[in-house]
C-alpha cells in the first residue's frame, strides 16, 4: 500500500528545509574543519539542483560513497573523537547526507526532526541568551519548513508567510505549557555523564612561552564576579589566581603532581589586611581549580573545595556545569606556603640551562646589592633591565626557536605574559630566590547595570611570585606590566581600568555601550538558567508545604499545569472556529430552540430529514421549520454570501416572534 | 443530497512520523540532561508541546471539510480506478494539504490540495480492485497530515456507490480463433446445409441461424455476412478455452476485438444470450454481463 508519504518532495520543500538546516548548522562551524563547509554546501546545492530539474535523490551507491569519503576524511584529519565537539562535524555531515537522500515525505520529515535535534544541540555547551534565542529561531524555521512542505498547491496567497505565521502561532501556543513542564518536571539524574571534550578553551595547568595567544582574542566569558560586601577593589589588584606552577623543564612550566603537596587547609593564616568578598559564577572549564583573588581565607562548599599549596583553590571534581561560590580573600599575599620542602621545590631548575641566563641573573643581583640583596630589590633590577633593554609587548613575537627563554631574552625581546613570566621566574631561581608562575586572569570588564565583573578568556594572564625570605611572604611580580607602556598599557588595562571608572554619568555610559546592556541581560538570563535545577524545584515544593512528595508532586503539577495551558489553547481555537461559522451557529441555536419545543435533532440527521420529522411532530411550526430549513440550505450550500446569512437570521427571528405571540 | 451533517466527525491518528519525532525528542532530552543544559531542556519541552499543539491545528484544519466521491467508472480487472473526490470547505480558513484516501489504496500517491475557505477542490483517489464483478468501493476519507506530519486527520467522504469490474481481457485474440473457422476443413461442415459459408445473411439474423454444432465444437460462431459491410459473429462460452475465469477473460478480449473491427457481435453464455449488435453501449453491456457471471 502506498500513500502520500511516497510522494517526491518538491523543490520548494527541500529549499526551505535546507535553509533551516544551514542556519541550524551555523553555530557548529567553529567545530568543523574548514573543508567540510564547501563539501556540505555542494551537497545541499546538488540536491536542490536535482530537485529543480525533476530528479529524485541520487542513487544509494553514490550517497554511500560520499558518506564514506566524508567520514574517512574526518577520521584522517583527526576531527572525530568522543565528546560532543568531536561528534558534531560527523552529525552535521550526516544530516546533510540525509538531505541528499530525501526521496519522499517520510525522509523529509525525518530530516526536519533531526534538524530540530541540531537546534537543541547548539545550546548544550553555551546556553547564553544569544545562543538560546538563536536556537529558538532555528527551531521556528525548521517548523516553518515542515509546515511549508504541506503548502504544495502553487497558490500564491498561501506560501512562506502563511507557514511563518502558523509556525509562530504554534510556538507561542506551546510556550506556556512548555514553561510549566520546564519549571516543574524534575530533571532525571543521569547515572553516566558524557565527557564534554576539549572544546572549552581557557587556562591549562601547563604554560609554555607562546601560550595564551589564541585565547587572548576570545571574548568568551570565563567567570563573573559580584562583590556583595564592600566596594569594588581597584583594577590593578584584580589578579584572579587559578594555579601556581612550580615545576619547570627549561621550556615550559607545569604543576607538580598533587602527591608532593598534600592539601593543608590549616595553613591559612589570618591577616590584618582588607578582606574582599567575591561571589564568582565560574562557567564550566572541565578543570578542578577555581579562581579567586589573592589569599582565600574562607570559602563556600568547604567540603569539596580545598586550598592547595600555592594558595589556590581546588575542587574535588572538575567543574562540568556552572558553579557559583563565595570566597573571602585577603588583599595581600598572606604568609602561606612557608614550608622548607615547598620552597625547595620552588628553587628547582631544569637540568640544562643557557649560561647567559645565569650571567644575567647575577648581573641583576650585583646591581641590587650583591649576595644579600632582597627579592624585592632584585625584582626591581630585573624589571628595570626589561625596560632599559627596550622589551616590547606583542601577541605575535614570532616563533622562539631553540631555548625559548634565551631566544626571548636575547634576540626577540618581544612577547607577552607567558614569555615574561616564565623567563622571569627562571632567572629568579638562578639567583636562589624561590619563585613560581601563577596563571589565571587579570582585570575584568565592569558592568554598571548588573554590578558585576565579567572576566573573559581574553583576560587570561600569567605572572610571577617570588619569596621574600626576610618578610617570610610571597611577592607578586608582573613583569609583563613593567614593559607595557603608553597606549599598549591602556589597551591592556582598559578592561581592568573600567572597573574603577564606573561612577558618574552611568546613563551616558549605558547609551554609549549597548554591549553592557547585552552583558547585563545575558548574565541575568544565564544566572537564572544555570541555577535552576533540582534543588530549586525542591525549594518550590517546600514552600508549598508539600515536602515529602517531591517527585510525584512535581510531575503531577507539571502535567496538570501543561494540561491546563493546552486546554486554554484548545478552547480558544475551538471558540474561534465556531465563531467563524455564523450559518452553523444560527442553525444550531434554532435547532436548540426546536429541541425545547419537543423535537430533538440527532447529530447525524440531515437538515431536510430533520425538517420533515419536526414538521410532523410540531405541525403548528411546520411553515416556520420549512422556511428556516430552506434559508439554511441556501446559506449553507448556495452562494455563500452575507445576505443569505442575514435572511436566515431574519427567518429565524420571524418564527421566534410568531411562536411567542 | 443533504447528507452532510452539521457536525463533521474528525478522526485522527498518530503517524509513524510521530514516532520518529519522539525518538528525536528523547535524544534531545537525554543530551540536555547529560550536559545539564536548561536551554536545551527548554527547547525540547517546547518542541514536544508544539507537537501536541499540532493536534489542535490538524483538527482545525479539517473542521468544516466534507467530501463527496464522484462516480466510479467501470474498468477491467487489474486496472486502477481513479475516483474523483470533490472536497468542500465550509470553514472561513483554507484547509491545507488535503488528499483523498481509501482504506485500501492503489499505488499512485495522492496529490494534496489546498481547499480555499468556503470553496472546493478536487482530489483523486486511486483504487486497485483485484477481481471482476461488483466492487464495493471501500470507505473513502479526506485526510491531511498538516501541520507537522505527526498527526493524520481524516474526515469520512460520502461514498460513490459500487463499481463494475470487467474481466481482464486475456487469452487468444479473435482472429486466431476466426482463422481456424475459415480454414478448409470447416468448409465441409457447412457443405450440406443452406449455410454455404459465403451465404449472405440478413442483418440481425435470428439465433437459429447460428451453427450450434460449430459452437459445440469450441468455435466462436461465425456467420459471415457482408451486408452493408458489417460482419456479424456470436461469441460463445463454449468456444473459449480454460476454466471459467479464463473463458470469461477470453470472451472479454473477443468482445474488444470484435468492437475494434466494427463487427456486430452477440454473446452466448450458459443461460444467457445477447443479440448481436455493435457500439460502445453494446460492448459495455457484454462486458458487464461477463463481469457479473456467477461461476459455480
Amino acid at each position: 500500500m502506498s500513500s502520500v508519504g511516497d510522494a517526491v518532495p518538491e523543490f520548494r520543500s527541500l529549499l526551505w528545509l535546507s535553509v533551516a538546516m544551514a542556519l541550524c548548522s551555523v553555530p557548529f562551524i567553529i567545530y568543523m574543519p574548514w573543508w567540510l563547509l564547501p563539501v556540505l554546501g555542494a551537497i545541499g546545492w546538488w540536491r536542490l539542483w536535482r530537485a529543480r530539474h525533476g530528479y529524485s535523490a541520487p542513487p544509494g551507491a553514490k550517497r554511500g560513497l560520499i558518506a564514506v569519503a566524508i567520514a574517512g576524511s574526518l577520521i584522517v584529519s583527526g576531527n572525530i573523537g568522543f565528546g560532543l565537539e568531536s561528534a558534531i562535524p560527523l552529525y552535521v555531515a550526516f544530516l546533510w547526507l540525509k538531505l541528499l537522500e530525501v526521496k519522499n515525505e517520510r525522509d523529509l520529515f525525518m530530516a526536519a526532526y533531526l534538524t530540530c535535534f541540531l537546534a537543541g544541540a547548539s545550546v548544550l555547551l553555551d546556553q547564553g541568551l544569544g545562543r538560546t534565542a538563536y536556537a529558538f529561531f532555528t527551531l521556528f524555521l525548521t517548523l516553518t519548513a515542515t509546515i511549508g512542505h504541506h503548502l504544495r498547491s502553487g497558490r500564491p496567497d498561501i506560501g512562506l508567510r502563511f507557514a511563518l505565521r502558523r509556525a509562530g502561532i504554534m510556538l507561542l501556543q506551546a510556550i506556556p505549557a512548555a514553561a510549566m513542564l520546564f519549571l516543574l518536571i524534575p530533571r532525571p539524574h543521569m547515572p553516566f555523564s558524557v565527557e564534554r571534550g576539549h572544546g572549552t578553551s581557557g587556562v591549562s595547568d601547563k604554560l609554555r612561552p607562546g601560550d595564551f595567544d589564541k585565547i587572548a582574542l576570545s571574548q568568551e566569558t570565563a567567570f563573573r564576579v559580584t562583590f556583595p560586601v564592600g566596594p569594588k577593589p581597584p583594577a590593578g589588584d584584580l589578579y584572579w589566581r587559578g594555579l601556581a606552577l612550580t615545576g619547570t623543564d627549561g621550556i615550559g612550566w607545569y604543576r607538580e603532581p598533587a602527591k608532593y603537596f598534600p592539601p593543608k587547609p590549616d595553613t591559612v593564616v589570618a591577616d590584618d589586611g582588607q578582606r574582599i568578598v567575591q561571589e564568582i559564577t565560574l562557567l564550566p572549564h572541565l578543570k578542578n581549580w577555581l579562581y579567586a583573588l589573592d589569599t582565600p581565607q574562607s570559602w563556600s562548599r568547604p567540603s569539596e573545595v580545598l586550598l592547595l599549596p600555592g594558595t589556590v583553590l581546588n575542587r574535588t571534581a572538575p567543574v562540568t556545569s556552572p558553579l557559583t561560590y563565595r570566597v573571602s580573600s585577603d588583599t595581600r599575599l598572606s604568609a602561606t606556603d612557608t614550608e622548607e620542602k615547598y620552597l625547595r621545590v620552588c628553587l628547582s631548575l631544569p637540568e640544562t640551562i643557557d649560561l647567559r641566563l645565569g650571567t644575567l641573573a647575577n648581573e641583576w643581583r650585583e646591581k641590587s646589592g650583591g649576595l644579600n640583596a632582597s627579592a624585592a630589590a632584585i625584582t626591581n633590577a630585573g624589571l628595570t633591565w626589561f625596560t632599559e633593554q627596550g622589551f616590547t609587548y606583542s601577541l605575535e613575537p614570532g616563533a622562539m626557536d631553540g631555548d625559548p627563554i634565551s631566544t626571548f631574552l636575547f634576540s626577540r625581546r618581544s612577547g607577552f605574559c607567558s614569555h615574561y613570566s616564565s623567563a622571569f621566574a627562571t632567572l629568579m631561581r638562578l639567583v636562589n630566590i624561590p619563585s613560581r608562575v601563577v596563571v589565571g586572569y587579570r582585570g575584568g570588564e565592569w558592568n554598571d547595570l548588573g554590578d558585576f565583573l565579567a572576566v573573559r578568556q581574553a583576560h587570561a594572564h600569567a605572572w610571577c611570585e617570588v619569596w621574600e625570605a626576610s618578610e617570610k611572604r610571597w611577592l607578586r611580580v608582573d613583569p609583563t606590566s613593567a614593559v607595557v607602556v603608553g597606549e599598549q598599557a591602556e589597551r591592556l588595562a582598559n578592561d581592568g581600568a573600567s572597573a574603577v571608572s564606573g561612577g558618574g554619568g552611568a546613563l551616558w555610559t549605558i547609551f554609549r555601550s549597548p554591549r553592557k546592556w547585552w552583558d547585563y541581560i545575558d548574565t541575568t538570563w544565564e544566572n537564572w538558567m544555570f541555577r535552576y535545577d533540582g534543588s530549586m524545584q525542591a525549594a518550590i515544593v517546600e514552600q508549598l508545604g508539600l515536602g515529602s512528595w517531591t517527585w510525584a508532586v512535581l510531575i503531577t503539577a507539571g502535567m496538570l499545569g501543561a494540561g491546563l495551558c493546552l486546554t486554554v489553547v484548545w478552547l480558544a481555537l475551538r471558540r474561534r472556529s465556531r465563531k467563524r461559522d455564523p450559518v452553523a451557529r444560527c442553525y444550531q441555536r434554532w435547532c436548540d430552540r426546536i429541541a425545547r419545543s419537543g423535537c430533538i435533532r440527532r447529530t447525524d440527521e440531515a437538515p431536510l430529514a430533520f425538517a420533515q420529522r419536526a414538521s410532523q411532530a410540531l405541525p403548528a411550526l411546520a411553515a416556520h421549520i420549512q422556511a428556516v430549513t430552506t434559508a439554511y440550505c441556501v446559506a449553507r450550500y448556495g452562494s455563500a454570501d452575507a445576505l443569505a446569512v442575514q435572511r436566515l437570521r431574519a427567518v429565524i427571528r420571524a418564527g421566534a416572534t410568531a411562536a411567542t405571540r | 443530497v443533504l447528507a452532510i451533517t452539521n457536525v463533521t466527525t474528525i478522526r485522527w491518528r498518530i503517524t509513524w512520523n510521530a514516532v520518529r519525532l519522539a525518538v528525536a525528542l528523547v535524544a534531545m532530552a537525554l543530551a540536555a540532561v547529560n550536559y545539564q543544559s536548561n536551554a536545551a531542556w527548554m527547547l525540547t519541552m517546547v518542541l514536544a508541546t508544539a507537537a501536541f499543539v499540532a493536534i489542535f491545528h490538524a483538527r482545525r484544519n479539517l473542521a468544516g471539510v466534507s467530501g463527496e466521491a464522484g462516480p466510479v467508472p467501470a474498468v477491467f480487472s487489474g486496472e486502477r480506478i481513479p475516483v474523483p473526490v470533490v472536497f468542500r470547505n465550509r470553514a472561513m480558513t483554507p484547509a491545507i494539504a488535503v488528499w483523498a484516501t481509501a482504506s485500501e489504496a492503489g499505488d499512485a500517491p495522492a496529490q494534496p490540495q489546498v481547499i480555499p475557505a468556503g470553496g472546493s477542490a478536487t482530489g483523486i483517489v486511486t483504487l486497485a480492485p483485484r477481481h471482476r464483478g461488483r466492487y464495493t468501493v471501500p470507505a473513502l476519507h479526506a485526510a491531511s497530515s498538516f501541520p507537522l506530519g505527526v498527526i493524520e486527520t481524516q474526515v469520512h467522504v460520502q461514498a460513490a456507490g459500487d463499481a463494475i469490474i470487467y474481466p481482464l481481457p486475456e487469452g487468444r485474440h479473435l482472429e486466431e480463433v476466426m482463422g481456424n473457422s475459415e480454414s478448409g476443413d470447416d468448409q465441409g461442415e457447412y457443405a450440406g446445409d443452406d449455410f454455404s459459408g459465403h451465404r449472405r445473411p440478413q442483418p440481425g439474423d435470428p439465433p437459429r441461424h447460428i451453427d450450434w454444432k460449430a459452437v459445440a465444437r469450441g468455435r466462436p460462431i461465425v456467420m459471415k455476412a457482408f451486408s452493408g459491410g458489417t460482419s456479424q459473429c456470436v461469441l460463445s462460452w463454449h468456444a473459449a478455452h480454460g476454466d471459467g475465469e479464463q473463458r470469461l477473460s477470453e470472451l472479454a478480449r473477443w468482445v474488444l476485438d470484435a468492437e475494434a473491427r466494427g463487427w456486430h457481435y452477440g454473446l452466448v453464455l450458459p443461460g444467457i444470450f445477447l443479440e448481436p449488435d455493435g457500439g460502445l453501449e453494446h460492448r459495455d453491456r457484454c462486458l458487464r454481463t461477463l463481469a457479473l457471471v456467477v461461476l459455480t
